[in-house]
């Protein structure tokens, strides 16, 4: 088994979309094929899809951006659909992640995905839906070790072909939407999660520039 | 009504939608952006703009004016044809490049979690996918509805979604100024 790994975010090697997919092949037996190529620059894209075009499996992981993949991963996207031919028949899994916790600001972005997947008649198609994951950024990894051994089983179910169930694709604290009384007390709590971004405002010297309007 | 249209498609065939645009311009204040004449770069996702210039992107290139006309607009529309399934890559930057018009911070607007407006009222936001006669109701339905929740997550008012010809183009835009 070839298994192509394509990190689709903007950021790069050091994203939170590198980190998945690094959790979703740990387990993979030592001699299991692997071929990590990134999204980044439009002009690499075309080389990149010839390294991994002859993979037998692939996953796309990206973060989300505006409800919808960022401009780079569609270009990605649009380049694969040029090589058609060289994906048509092979089983994807596409892992969409975001710093909201709710699945649901996701769900119309693997609606498009598994179109995508349809029109490049790569099957079957399976998507994976992440909430909260720019926290990972500022933690040690230890502190998602749950989250991590969920994506290392389901890396080795997806190389193995097996069947991915609804339970495989929610990841540990997955929440399709919080209850209406949790929301009604986020209202409380807001307040308090502004500190995460209050800190790199100050670290920055920006804090009080927070609310400027430089267009206006 | 001032109107910022962002126009995403690639050089050639579409040419006669651009052309229908400029009737706009006799009845409203219309700023036109051609994405592929200009320079704007990928969003990079090092939230710069919300924690180091806020409000302001790290990449210094024409978004700076296409943030300019949107802040002042009533309208805000997106042009684009299907490309696999969706708008096209250009377009999509453009909506990725403005996160600036939105705080880090998240709050609760109708139960689910959203960033407040960096500028408070936001234009109305549409989507026009150019139909050349290969558009399908999947790709139609999907942009839309990925449209509807960037709708919520920018507070915008009114959503405008229409499928258009260049014979329709200029008259969807012209009707749906006078509704708003």
């Amino acid at each position: 088994m070839k298994l192509a790994l394509v990190n689709a975010s903007p950021r790069g090697k050091k994203s939170n979309s590198g980190l998945l997919l690094k959790w979703l092949v740990r387990d993979l037996p030592a001699d299991a094929e692997k071929t990590l190529v990134c999204a980044v620059k439009a002009e690499d894209q075309k080389a990149a899809i010839g390294q991994i075009a002859g993979c037998d499996a692939l996953v796309i992981a990206f973060p989300l951006y505006t409800d919808a993949m960022p401009g780079i991963t569609k270009k990605f996207f649009e380049n694969m659909m040029e090589s058609k031919k060289s994906f048509s028949g092979k089983p994807v899994l596409f892992i969409i992640h975001s710093g909201f916790p709710e699945a649901v600001q996701s769900r119309m972005a693997e609606r498009y995905v598994r179109y995508f997947a349809g029109l490049m008649d790569m099957h079957p198609a399976e998507c994976l839906i992440i909430g909260g994951t720019e926290a990972m950024r500022f933690a040690p990894e230890e502190a998602f070790g749950k989250r991590a051994n969920a994506l290392a089983a389901l890396g080795k179910k997806f190389v193995a072909g097996q069947v991915l169930t609804e339970s495989d694709l929610h990841m540990p604290g997955h929440r399709e939407k919080f209850p209406r009384a949790v929301m009604g007390l986020f209202n409380v709590i807001a307040p308090l999660t502004d500190v995460f971004w209050n800190q790199l405002l100050k670290k920055n010297g920006a804090f009080k520039k927070r609310f400027d309007r430089p267009y206006q | 009504m001032k109107i910022t249209m962002i126009n995403g498609a690639p050089a050639g065939e579409w040419v006669a939608y651009e052309k229908a645009l400029e009737r706009l311009k006799e009845k409203h204040d219309v700023d036109i952006f051609t994405v592929r004449d200009l320079n704007i770069q990928y969003c990079i996702g090092c939230f710069g703009c919300w924690v180091k210039t806020p409000g302001r992107c790290v990449h210094q290139d024409d978004m700076d004016a296409i943030l300019k006309s949107v802040v002042s607009a009533d309208l805000q529309l997106f042009l684009s044809p299907a490309a696999d399934g969706f708008i096209t890559a250009d377009t999509k930057k453009v909506l990725d490049r403005e996160i600036p018009l939105v705080l880090p911070y998240i709050r609760n607007f109708d139960g689910e979690c959203h960033h407040p407006t960096r500028y408070g009222k936001q234009p109305d936001l549409g989507i026009l996918l150019m139909d050349d006669g290969t558009l399908d109701d999947e790709t139609k339905d999907i942009t839309f509805s990925i449209f509807d929740r960037l709708a919520k997550n920018f507070h915008c008012r009114r959503m405008i979604k229409q499928a258009v010809t260049a014979e329709t183009i200029a008259e969807v835009i012209l009707n749906e100024a006078r509704i708003g």
